[in-house]
């Protein structure tokens, strides 16, 4: 049974439509992550799941009981929130025992729960010390442990690691990851961040306008992208227009061969994709499955494990290469003519529009 | 099990919320005790003073009969002249102490407060006491042959308004100099600004929202107060005294005519608001804080100038408290003062009136409990609930702050005194006229407060269990308290002080100070009504130095 149920939830706030036709199944114990940018609809899905929006319509089951028109402080969810969140004027040990104490837990059952809770986010130390004593990372620890003492049948987590600097975040992302799955605790977890979304989740759920786009596992939202959004929003990504005439199709007036662009109807506008990393610049050999074009340099850049390059096609598109750091590749100038190869069947096609459909 | 579950959920079974039934009390409570009265004015204005008929003849009346008509224009003039007083001494205050190093800053904002938060009448007589026709400067300048220009009327009454209300302007104004990016001020002089046009072109246009929202209260007030016209007056009349000697006279009946004046000077407080909102509205200004403005050090000569004026404006401000203080510790023999020192005017307050001063405290503090009480409420909704009800709240709450207290007081006499509603002379009905009068300076208070209060911890708090009620107490109350304490205070300070409304309700029983005092100036009892003076001016700076140590932002609390 899936632990969270979302039926056709409908939200809008006037005219505005912030949800729509919504409909997801986190099957128990997943990590299942809203990734979306700002706007689309990932923070009210869960701030309705919490109970904080009322939905216009639609159904929201957890462990099998419909808890859409419940009192937010009655359905027992427990949320992480973005700005941590902890009372500034109780201790942190109050702060974590605080819905113990709404849900009338004896006094020694209180202690020891949150004695175990406070080891695993690793604050013992901690407990006596008030909030505005603690680093944000350490504030956030509280907010994750005043959620996890609860037993809650869901955790839902609002961009809990937006606040904190890059390296902090990449830790306390693993330790969220490890101790929910030691705890195998059914998450919702929400990020604009698709680094982050793709290296925590079972599930990633793209979101955009307020719709799903895509529910699938990381490899599938990166590698097999559902529309040309989630393919641009998920991973670096690039896009140009495709002619098809019936002498075949082509990219900035030089033809390409692409057997997946075959059926399509000359005359129509279709989109290609390929990721950074599938273009080698200046090849010493290429195949008949490789597209090549040409382009001119504007910038390389190097970042330490890699370059990047980018380019300018005779029509005006800009490009993206990644490569790994060459001598030969660092020494081109702005306008240097570079041939640019990738693998034809790496090349995805889709309709124009935000949200093209995939056609290949 | 689903839809069970579902059905206990329903819409039709839930119970309205906790905040939905503190909304419907706030709005029932401000509906009675504000829209009310307020409503039964407006009604009374228009049914005919002799006749009793429906009919605007009340109105004309007001506009045409040169009794009503003299003291319309007297009441505009003095609060366009004692705005433009304030101003004048207001701003360039505050342009020295933001843009100058001044020594002793604080002792120039803490005398500003003072200032404001001083029983507003206290002015007008110690003005009496040393330049009336047997004051203290006049007699001593008539020894050496010098005329004094008389400190009655007119003149008299927009010095003790600009000297009274400046430091509105002031603080405001400072506040807002010192919130200027300086890079503006540095961007305009390197685009060729001399020092003046700089300030002309610039700082003035950015800072005119805070001199004109100063500039409005300063208005507001002057034409709303009683005290010092009645008694600085001295045949000038202003729409506020008539109104408050016509519904005395009109005492038997329904106090029509004073009813109609009072509607016309709520219109013109609403139209001066109006009219400045609309100013406003056009003028936004996004500030990104990136460089604070410095402070310029000046030369021994300017210093000295700008030193002096600074610290005579506040000295003369400052005078009729001195003056005050001082008169409370002369020897009086009945109205006639001796010329030694001593405490019998202190011996004879205590002997003869401390029922005025218990009842002062009394009042004052039972009403702060209830702003207390009532705010804290009433600003979760204003801030937190998103409704048409707590957007009509915010501007309800306006309200107190433009209606004069004598308008507001007859409202109470018209509305509460059918029984078995009656509370004409009770001690209730002036703690409840207090306490709406005063309300907006708590919720404003504790408004502000809730504002920096993030939503997520309540939201955290609900999250784990708590219900709403539970939330707010558990919660957000703790996190409020400061804001409720310093809105406790402002709101001790001006209920202590409150005369306009009380004099209209007061019975020998619930007489307060500021109504004794003003009994006792018109009856030329300076000595006692001085005592009665320090003992609130004492209590009135006591709560200041509260909010002082309480407040981060010390001055600018005040306004």
């Amino acid at each position: 049974m899936a632990a969270v149920e979302i039926s056709n939830i409908r939200k809008s706030y006037g005219d505005v439509l912030a949800l729509s036709g919504i409909n997801i199944s986190i099957p128990s114990g997943s990590f299942f992550t809203l990734l979306g940018p700002s706007g689309c609809g990932k923070t009210t899905l869960l701030r309705t799941i919490a109970g904080f929006h009322q939905q216009d319509s639609g159904g929201i089951g957890v462990e099998g009981q419909a808890i859409e028109h419940m009192p937010a402080h009655k359905r027992d969810v427990g949320m992480v929130f973005q700005d941590y969140a902890v009372f500034p004027h109780i201790s942190v040990y109050d702060n974590i025992a605080f819905g113990l104490k709404q849900r009338k837990v004896a006094k020694r059952e209180i202690a020891e729960r949150v004695s175990k809770i406070l080891k695993v986010v690793q604050l013992t130390p901690y407990a006596s010390r008030m909030p505005h004593e603690l680093s944000g990372g350490q504030q956030q620890r509280v907010g994750l442990a005043r959620a996890l003492v609860i037993n809650p049948k869901v955790l839902l987590m609002d961009e809990p690691l937006s606040n904190l600097d890059a390296k902090l975040r990449v830790d306390l992302r693993r330790e969220i990851r490890s101790i929910q799955q030691s705890m195998n605790m059914t998450t919702v977890y929400v990020t604009h961040d698709q680094e982050e979304a793709l290296a925590m989740s079972d599930i990633v759920c793209v979101m955009y306008g307020g719709i799903i786009q895509q529910a699938a596992t990381p490899l599938e939202v990166y590698n097999n992208p559902s529309n040309r959004f989630v393919a641009s929003f998920v991973g670096a990504n690039n896009f140009f227009e495709l002619t098809l005439s019936p002498s075949g199709a082509s990219i900035a007036g030089l033809s390409v061969n692409l057997p997946q662009a075959a059926k399509l109807a000359s005359g129509e506008t279709v989109v290609a994709a390929i990721r950074p990393e599938y273009i080698s610049i200046n090849p010493d050999t290429t195949t008949p499955e490789t597209v090549t074009l040409t382009a001119k340099v504007r910038q390389v850049s190097f970042t330490g494990r890699e370059l990047t390059v980018a380019a300018v096609l005779p029509s005006g598109e800009e490009i993206e290469a990644i490569t790994a750091p060459s001598a030969d590749i660092l020494a081109l100038h702005p306008d240097d003519q570079v041939t640019l190869a990738f693998p034809a069947d790496k090349v995805q096609l889709y309709a124009d529009g935000v949200t093209g459909a995939r056609l290949s | 099990m689903t839809s069970l579950a579902a059905n206990a959920f329903s819409g039709k079974l839930r119970l309205p919320g906790f905040w939905t039934v503190v909304t419907i009390l706030a709005v029932l409570l401000l509906a009675v005790f504000l829209i009310l009265p307020i409503l039964n004015v407006f009604a009374i204005s228009f049914f005919d003073a002799k006749s009793g008929e429906l009919g605007i003849s009340n109105y004309i009346q007001v506009f045409t009969r040169r009794y009503y008509t003299t003291a319309l224009w007297n009441t505009l003039l003095i609060g366009v002249l004692g705005m433009l007083g304030a101003c004048l001494i207001g701003v360039p205050l505050a342009f020295c102490t933001s843009r100058y190093r001044i020594r002793g800053r604080a002792v120039i904002a803490t005398f500003a407060v003072l200032v404001l938060c001083a029983p507003p009448f206290i002015g007008a007589y110690a003005w009496i006491m040393l330049f009336g026709s047997n004051g203290a400067v006049t007699n001593f300048l008539e020894a050496f042959g010098i005329n004094v220009p008389t400190i009655y009327g007119i003149p008299g009454i927009v010095l003790v308004f600009s000297l009274k209300f400046f430091p509105y302007i002031y603080l405001m104004t400072e506040n807002a100099l010192n919130t200027i990016n300086k890079s503006f001020e540095d961007a305009a002089e390197n685009l060729g600004c001399t020092t003046f046009e700089r300030f002309m072109k610039v700082t003035l246009p950015l800072v005119f929202p805070a001199v004109s929202t100063g500039a409005i209260i300063c208005f507001v007030l002057s034409i709303a107060d009683f005290g010092t016209p009645a008694i600085l007056g001295h045949g000038v009349r202003t729409l506020s005294t008539i109104a408050y000697s016509q519904y005395t006279s009109e005492m038997a009946g329904t106090p029509t005519m004073a009813v109609t004046i009072s509607m016309v000077m709520i219109a013109i407080s609403m139209g001066a608001l109006l009219l400045q909102r609309r100013i406003l509205a056009k003028r936004r200004y996004a500030g990104a804080m990136t460089s604070r403005p410095v402070k310029k050090s000046m030369s021994r000569a300017k210093s000295a100038l700008v030193h002096g004026f600074c610290y005579l404006v506040v000295f003369i401000a400052m005078l009729p408290s001195f003056t005050v203080v001082y008169t409370s510790f002369l020897e009086t023999n009945g109205p006639v003062f001796t010329g030694g020192f001593g405490l019998d005017s202190y011996a004879r307050i205590m002997r003869d009136s401390p029922a005025a001063i218990a009842n002062s405290f009394m009042f004052a503090l039972a009403a702060v409990v209830l702003i207390a009480i009532v705010s804290g409420l009433l600003s979760f909704i204003v801030v937190r609930r998103d409704n048409f009800v707590a957007g009509s709240l915010d501007l309800l709450l306006m309200v107190p702050y433009l209606i004069p207290g004598i308008v507001m007081a007859i409202g109470y006499v018209a509305t509460f005194r059918h029984p078995p509603f009656d509370i004409t002379g009770t001690a209730l009905i002036i703690v409840l006229i207090v306490f709406i009068r005063r309300l907006p300076y708590g919720v404003r208070s504790t408004t502000s407060i809730l504002r920096q209060i993030k939503p997520s911890i309540e939201e955290a708090a609900v999250n784990l269990g708590a219900s709403p009620a539970k939330t707010f107490t558990s919660v957000t109350v703790p996190l409020m308290m400061p804001g409720l304490i310093i809105g406790s205070l402002m709101s001790f300070i001006t209920a202590i002080n409150e005369l306009s409304s009380t004099l209209i309700l007061y019975t020998s029983k619930t007489i307060t100070m500021p109504v004794l005092i003003y009994i006792q100036v018109i009856d030329g009892e300076f000595g006692t009504a001085a005592a009665l003076s320090t003992v609130l001016l004492v209590s009135t700076g006591l709560c200041v130095f509260a909010v002082f140590r309480l407040s981060e932002s010390k001055e600018s609390a005040f306004v």
